[in-house]
């Protein structure tokens, strides 16, 4: 199933207090797109008005050329005719329905629309088979999050809204979850725009990244491009470098998987369901990586990536430097010591080879 | 019992009824407008509804004697339209009721729509519901015990009216005169068996609803007066 690339234009501005929400940025609706920043930047607030529940003060929202809501013309499109799905933080289901009211209450009033799905195919895709006659208060939060995901497919949306869907889950559900939410976008036809604060989340997840800090938008754009470029990396603690790639040998019996970024083909450990074809991010943490200026023999470190030294950064009043290195498929950062650096006498242009520790396959 | 007192008895009853079914139609859009307004008025009217606890019965009923007279405006209206006067008539007594037991309605819906009106209705409408929709599919099933709590309140505060009955609707066998009134007149002629009897009852009545509401809402409160 194809995604249509609509656009989200979303040029509005909200005071509420001493809080200010100034948006002004179009947003690709292709796959997923994480909406990332810190608690208080506005990432629901936006979602909130993306979804008319709340109104902007001033501006306009539109998805394609339909206005959803126009403060000059004072037009505002009501929430339910939007079409816009919305996956609450704290799920919301109908407690006095079960799990399958839940869903025949969204499937009944979505029938009439294009989309080519049926409410077993989301049943089976959720796999929520076995808690169909559960009430919502007996389910447990993973459970809960399924169902809430499954309702909002039935509801058959243009888009999807998710606020922070992963975030009330323990780590091997959040890769469950994580794993089937980044799949709706090709299985069920639907753009998906998420709200999330976790860097390992949306480079696993998303194809396009919103960052909001402040109540506006500080960067937009791919993945790979927002998450590499230099101004987030000086806000977060190591954010790490992602390199698009794709699965070449999947090898069940080591457990390892082949993928080839750009050229450079990496050995990386197999944790979930993968196919060969598969588009894939890695991610590099600098803290990972080492230098070596020989290719070097006999090392338990199956990844060793050749490169040219672009950048030798040093690390604030600290023992450490930043070595930029530039592979096929993108730049490598690496922290290293100082004294490696004298010791190694490595200069910017230099030949040499990123020995990874680990990588994580995202 | 005598004929007269069962009389008074579905007289009552009927009153309760008539009272709760209006105030259900009427109370509900009012109870949901208070749960979900922000508006600079809402204090005004939750007064205004309140009101009937506070003030003399007797009060509120003279008021209401005022309203109900053919010269008055709303009374002279009422004779055109039907016929029949407010004052002194069964339907004057339905309207004075509907006033007098408001708040019993009104609050407790409030209290329960209170937290229903904003979250589920959002979910509601991300899933294409309309708000009037939703209302119905949503805020009432989930507001249900609300909904019992009131209504049973209604009835059992109506079925105790004597003030504001005797004020608008005086003592007419068959028309007004319900069994707080018949019991006051079997008391002041000293006729106390039959005070005894028709007091036993609404005593009884009055003790199990309460009973069984405050047994429902055991788990789930629901604030009340």
């Amino acid at each position: 199933m194809s995604v249509s690339a609509k656009v989200l234009t979303v040029d509005a501005a909200l005071m509420r207090g001493d809080f200010r929400l100034t948006i002004d940025a179009t947003v690709p609706l292709d796959g997923c797109t994480a909406l990332f920043g810190p608690s208080g930047s506005g990432k629901t607030t936006l979602l909130r008005l993306i979804a008319g529940f709340d109104r902007p003060n001033r501006g306009r929202i539109a998805l394609g050329s339909t206005p959803w809501c126009d403060t000059a013309t004072r037009t505002s499109v009501a929430p339910h005719r939007r079409g816009v799905g919305f996956v609450f933080q704290e799920t919301r289901l109908f407690d006095h329905l079960s799990v399958a009211g839940n869903l025949a209450y969204a499937d009944r009033r979505s029938a009439q629309s294009a989309a080519g799905y049926t409410f077993d195919d989301v049943v089976a895709g959720c796999e929520l088979e076995r808690l169909l006659d559960r009430r919502p208060a007996s389910l447990s939060g993973g459970e809960r999050q399924r169902a809430s995901l499954a309702r909002m497919l039935l509801a058959r949306p243009e888009l999807a809204l998710l606020d922070e869907p992963l975030s009330a889950l323990d780590q091997r559900r959040r890769l469950e979850l994580g794993g089937l939410i980044g799949t709706l976008p090709e299985r069920f036809g639907v753009p998906v725009l998420f709200v999330s604060h976790d860097v390992d989340e949306i480079c696993r997840l998303a194809d396009h990244v919103v960052v909001l800090a402040d109540g506006k938008v500080s960067a937009i754009g791919r993945t790979g491009d927002v998450l590499n470029a230099a101004e987030f990396a000086a806000t977060r603690d190591d954010p790490g470098v992602v390199l698009d790639g794709t699965v070449t040998d999947i090898d069940t019996r080591l457990r390892l998987v082949t993928v080839d970024a750009g050229g450079s083909a990496l050995k990386l450990p197999l944790i979930g369901p993968v196919s060969a074809g598969t588009h894939v991010r890695v991610r590099f943490r600098a803290r990972d990586l080492a230098i070596a200026t020989q290719a070097p023999t006999a090392l338990s470190i199956r990844n060793v990536i050749a490169g040219d030294i672009t950048a030798i950064d040093a690390d604030g009043e600290s023992a450490f430097v930043t070595i930029r290195l530039a592979v096929q498929g993108g730049v490598l950062a690496a922290r290293i010591t100082r004294a490696a650096v004298e010791a190694l006498e490595l200069t910017v242009g230099q030949h040499a080879y990123a020995l990874v520790k680990s990588a994580s396959l995202e | 019992m005598t004929t007269p007192d069962l009389a008074a008895l579905v007289l009552t009853a009927w009153l309760a009824f008539a009272t709760t079914a209006v105030l259900l139609v009427i109370g509900t859009p009012l109870a949901w407008w208070l749960a979900r307004t922000e508006s600079a008025g809402k204090p005004f009217i939750e007064a205004l509804v309140a009101l009937p606890l506070v003030l003399p019965p007797t009060v509120l009923g003279f008021y209401l004697l005022l309203l109900f007279n053919p010269g008055a405006p709303l009374g002279a209206f009422w004779l055109s339209v039907t016929g029949d006067t407010l004052t002194f008539s069964f339907a004057g007594l339905v309207v004075a009721s509907v006033v007098y037991s408001l708040p019993f309605m009104v609050q407790p819906l409030a209290s329960a729509f209170s937290s229903v009106a904003r979250a589920p209705m959002e979910a509601a409408a991300s899933l294409r519901a309309s708000p009037l929709d939703a209302f119905f599919s949503v805020a009432v099933p989930l507001s249900a015990r609300g909904f019992i709590t009131a209504a049973v309140l209604t009835f059992a505060h109506t079925l105790g009216e004597f003030g504001v009955v005797l004020m608008v609707g005086g003592n007419l066998p068959d028309r007004t005169r319900v069994v707080s009134i018949a019991i006051y007149e079997h008391v002041e002629t000293l006729a106390y068996r039959e005070a005894h009897a028709l007091s036993a009852i609404l005593l009884l009545v009055s003790f199990v609803v309460l009973t069984l509401v405050y047994a429902f809402n055991r788990r789930h409160s629901v604030r009340v007066g």
